[in-house]
């Protein structure tokens, strides 16, 4: 058994030392020089920035995608029946909200039996209708400044015309504690 | 390190010439121009919408219309789509002359946030006795001196008018104020925008909503002015010359008289008032009511 290790072991040496003494092909080392030269080129090309193209293609791929979006809006818009003043633009959108919270909370509580005050009413009511009708013109003439400045103009005069009816309220309500006294005195 | 500079620089090019070229936008013009002979006292009706419109008078029998339109777009294709989107149709006949300007539907900004805009300006000459009849609404109406009747209606735009020597005029003006320089009366109705008239020298019956009225001169050939003002002011200066009998009343607010008037009838409570009386000769007739805001009625000097 040993005998046989041993002859493995020193065939196995012997191999080696053959192997030492070959000489290697002709080329090989140009070759070898060849592949070096290859990888460093290989590495010099992996070195350059991939992102500026990956920026434009994003910002081309963004740029369709926002320009398909605002064309499917601006398509909406025109069909639209009604545009409200938010539509237009941000701006407009705080506008109409700051217009709708001061009008909503100065009709409220509002004595509806009293017959100015139906007037006041009539007239807001129709300038509310008028609103509407500038909604349906806006959506016809998407982003024409001139109904949306009308429509502006139009909660400014709804807005007037609340601050006569606090007036109106003030000096009905003086004139009504007015009366009271004078009944008591009497 | 300048590998990377170079990138930067390029990008930025790039993105420059993108964004140049998707804001670059070019003006377009065109118009459409007509002459028509008409009688001298032909009507023009008038239906014209999202254009300004100036009118001035000649004592030639011819009517003649230019509309000039001005687009602001892209692209010669784009500023096609624009023009066909306004239409403009003019009928005619010796007797009738009818012209309207609108736009149908669209997106467009009329003075541009983005790069498109568009204006357009309608420019008539017509006979000086001619009468012009119908609509307008956003945009402004400009009227030089004219004989003939003016029967307009103007929303949401400004009205300017040199002369309205016919007695039957007939003005309604909604949210948008008017300015008259002389007039011989009629009827005129303001809403939600003043009238100043500086002149008035014919009977009037004047109707204001919302929007202050300032007459300047009420001259003596005035002898029957009715003004109804609801949430809004008058303010009326007749000539020295000029004499009327006058009733005021007013609801809610003040009515000032000038020194020189002879109050024959008094009363007030804690919300009406109500005047009568003469300024100077009282040929002439007076009314006035107020609503909701002040009267103020003086004399001025000659």
């Amino acid at each position: 058994m040993q005998s046989k290790f041993e002859n493995q072991l020193k065939k196995a040496l012997k191999d080696a030392a053959d192997a030492d003494s070959h000489d290697p092909v002709p080329g090989h080392e140009e070759r070898f020089e060849m592949r070096l030269l290859h990888q460093r080129d290989n590495r010099k090309m992996r070195r350059i920035p991939k992102w500026p193209v990956l920026a434009i293609a994003a910002a081309c791929v963004a740029g369709f995608i926002v320009s398909i979006v605002v064309m499917e809006v601006r398509k909406t818009n025109e069909h639209a029946e009604q545009l409200r003043l938010s539509d237009v633009s941000g701006e407009m959108a705080l506008t109409e909200a700051y217009y709708n919270d001061r009008l909503q909370s100065e009709m409220k509580g509002l004595n509806t039996s009293d017959k100015n005050i139906r007037k006041f009413m009539d007239d807001a009511k129709k300038l509310e209708e008028e609103y509407k009708m500038l909604e349906a013109t806006l959506a016809k003439n998407v982003h024409d400044e001139r109904i949306a400045q009308a429509m502006v103009n139009n909660y400014k005069f709804r807005l007037k015309l609340m601050e006569q009816l606090q007036k109106y309220i003030e000096i009905q309500n003086k004139f009504n504690s007015n009366d009271q006294v004078e009944k008591l005195s009497s | 390190m300048i590998r990377l500079k170079n990138y930067h620089l390029s990008f930025s090019v790039i993105a420059l010439v993108l964004l140049s070229g998707w804001m670059h936008a070019e003006v377009y013009y065109k118009e459409v121009r007509k002459s028509i002979p008409v009688n001298s006292d032909a009507k023009l009706e008038l239906d014209v919408n999202f254009a300004d419109v100036h009118i001035e008078t000649t004592n030639q029998s011819q009517m003649e219309i230019v509309v000039k339109m001005d687009v602001t777009a892209r692209d010669e294709k784009r500023a096609d789509e624009m023009f066909d989107n306004f239409q403009v149709n003019i009928s005619e006949s010796r007797e009738l002359v009818v012209l309207s300007v609108g736009t149908g539907s669209w997106s467009c900004n009329s003075k541009g946030k983005n790069s498109e805009s568009y204006t357009v300006h309608v420019e008539v000459k017509m006979p000086l006795k001619a009468v012009l009849d119908g609509k307008c609404a956003f945009g402004d109406l400009r009227i030089g001196d004219m004989q003939g009747a003016c029967l307009v209606n103007v929303e949401y735009g400004e009205m300017h008018v040199n002369g309205l020597w016919s007695y039957e005029n007939d003005l309604k003006i909604a949210f948008g104020n008017a300015y008259i320089t002389g007039t011989n009366g009629g009827n005129f109705e303001n809403e939600y925008g003043s009238l100043d008239i500086t002149l008035l020298q014919g009977n009037a019956e004047i109707e204001s909503s919302f929007g202050d009225l300032e007459i300047r001169r009420v001259a003596k050939e005035c002898k029957d002015l009715e003004v109804k003002i609801q949430y809004a002011d008058a303010d009326i200066h007749l000539a020295l010359d000029a004499g009327f009998r006058f009733e005021a009343n007013s609801s809610y607010g003040d009515i000032d008289l000038p020194s020189q008037a002879k109050k024959t009838f008094s009363e007030s409570d804690y919300t009406n008032k109500q005047m009568k009386g003469t300024i100077g000769n009282g040929e002439g007739k007076l009314d006035v009511e107020c609503d909701f805001g002040d009267i103020e009625i003086d004399v001025i000097p000659k």
